[in-house]
């Protein structure tokens, strides 16, 4: 596993099938969308077939890891697992490449949407690195 | 000019100690469904339909019939989220239409107050991508929904406040609302940020309840009740299971299934006397204005700001006082077309709309990624 940037405590989610081999990626600090040949449509989150045209096995591409804030919110309770971390900003994201993933966006002095951002990693768990989102530029903190 | 009803309820009722914490989710179906048996005098043995939905059990129709002693030879438990008693409507009529059916029975009961979230797991199954995130479900799925319609449209956080603030002055009309005192746009903007920019006062209430309702062909009304509640149509529709894979943000699955119904009920918006619309937050009412094609898409934090949807305003919305002041049970579905029954009965007491003939009822699923639409009209419509 990689070093990882940011470190929150988190939950782990029980992962199963395509669930475990995206998280297994994240280990290796890639994150993974797929791609069909078939139809050159991108996809998120994985499937086992490609929900635009049906062509099976999907390939496993790795994402460029920007993209923009397409919407967000700013979450005031604490969910369980969470101490200590709240308001904190969860966020879904809309890739360079299309597909849109729930993220959280961190060291923001302000968040906004359509902000460019870009991909770093938080462990929130043993073994467990999930992908975060910083802003580009001069919205960094 | 309007078509054939498809279905008559003659029967519907709460059950009558929902906020006793006296019995389970199934002693409440039980209840209500005693109570709307009674009332639409069938004899139990009469009922060959089961319908319900629930967060407590699995296989609800199953427990609804063991509670009862009642087995059926139709039965449906669908769970398409909060608006599945909308759906289950048009789902009988179209049991009965193919003859498998002649009374059915759909019924719901919740304790989630009383005995807090001891739901069915797969319930509130999460989704593993979003879960390392820690979304609170349901309001943050709806945040990230007000979130979007605010930047794209210029929504504003007063204009999502007026739902609350309208609804809570219908809240104050009906004795059984659990919050009555007026609010004003202020007290929701100074009430603790949840899910910005959803405030407490955007979200609704945590209850008991439940409901039942006895539906039958239009035809078998006319030999059980003077007063039958006719269903014009019914539709549904769901897009997404997650927020994750919501298409846009801003416009729910009610912008297929609302036009849908009014259409297969041959209605036009001008024909609605009274709307109850699913409001789990204030944002979905003004989604769902939208969807429903109240006003263009964007319009609907400017349609409801003058006040419109308050008692003795031009479109009486969610009478009861809804989910956010009135009661909601986890699935306000039920909720909602009781109040539609008790409107279109002229039983509505002080929140009586005046020649209430014909009501929308709009309910919601998911994190708004589903929905039900129905379109409910007494016998004074139909002449
Ligand atoms: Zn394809």
């Amino acid at each position: 596993m990689t070093s990882s940037v940011y470190d929150f405590s988190g939950v782990a989610p029980a992962a199963h099938g395509e669930e475990s081999t995206w998280f297994e990626y994240c280990r290796d600090h890639r994150l993974m969308i797929q791609h069909c040949a078939s139809c050159d449509q991108y996809q998120f989150p994985p499937r086992s077939i490609c929900a635009s045209c049906l062509a099976e096995s999907p390939q496993w591409v790795e994402a460029a890891g920007t993209g923009i804030v397409f919407t967000y919110t700013n979450q005031y309770r604490e969910p369980p697992g969470f101490k200590g971390q709240v308001p904190y900003t969860i966020a879904m994201i809309e890739l360079e490449e299309g597909p849109r993933l729930m993220s959280r966006v961190v060291d923001a002095k302000h968040i906004k949407i359509g902000m460019p951002v870009e991909i770093r990693w938080a462990t929130i768990a043993e073994g467990t690195d999930v992908p975060v989102f910083v802003p580009i530029g001069t919205d960094s903190l | 000019m309007s078509g054939e009803p498809i279905l008559a309820i003659v029967g519907a009722a709460a059950p009558a100690s929902q906020d006793t914490g006296t019995y389970t989710p199934a002693g409440l179906m039980a209840e209500a469904s005693a109570a709307a048996i009674k009332q639409a005098g069938i004899e139990k043995s009469d009922i060959d339909g089961l319908f319900s939905a629930s967060s407590f059990y699995y296989m609800p129709t199953l427990n609804l019939g063991e509670y009862l002693d009642i087995t059926p030879r139709y039965s449906d438990s669908t769970t398409i989220g909060g608006c599945s008693f909308v759906a289950h409507l048009h789902h009988a009529a179209a049991a009965i239409a193919a003859g498998e059916m002649t009374i059915g029975l759909i019924a719901y009961g919740s304790t989630q107050r009383s005995i807090g979230s001891r739901f069915v797991k797969s319930m509130s199954e999460p989704l593993a991508y979003e879960v390392p995130y820690g979304p609170m479900w349901p309001i943050a799925g709806f945040a990230l929904q007000a979130q979007r319609h605010m930047h794209e449209f210029g929504t504003t956080s007063e204009q999502l406040a007026e739902v609350a603030v309208a609804t809570r002055g219908w809240a104050g009309l009906n004795p059984a609302a659990a919050m009555r005192d007026p609010i004003t746009v202020e007290d929701v903007l100074n009430s603790p940020m949840i899910c910005s920019p959803l405030h407490r006062l955007d979200c609704c209430l945590v209850t008991d309840g439940g409901g039942a309702l006895i539906v039958t062909s239009p035809e078998r009304a006319r030999d059980l009740t003077d007063q039958p509640i006719y269903v014009l149509s019914g539709s549904e529709a769901h897009i997404a299971r997650y927020v994750t894979g919501h298409p846009d943000f801003v416009t729910s699955p009610g912008a297929i299934s609302g036009p849908a119904a009014l259409d297969k009920a041959g209605v036009s918006l001008e024909d609605i006397d009274h709307v109850q619309i699913y409001d789990p937050f204030t944002i979905a009412v003004i989604i769902a204005l939208e969807d429903l094609g109240f006003c263009a898409k964007g319009e609907g934090g400017a349609f409801v700001e003058d006040g419109k949807t308050r008692p003795g305003g031009s479109l009486p919305l969610n009478t009861d006082g809804g989910g956010l002041s009135n009661r909601h049970p986890g699935m306000l579905g039920m909720n909602l077309i009781l109040e539609a029954v008790a409107q279109l009965r002229a039983d509505a007491g002080d929140r009586q709309v005046a020649d209430a003939n014909v009501s929308l009822v709009h309910g919601l699923g998911g994190v708004y990624t589903a929905t039900a639409t129905a379109v409910l009209a007494n016998k004074s419509f139909l002449k």
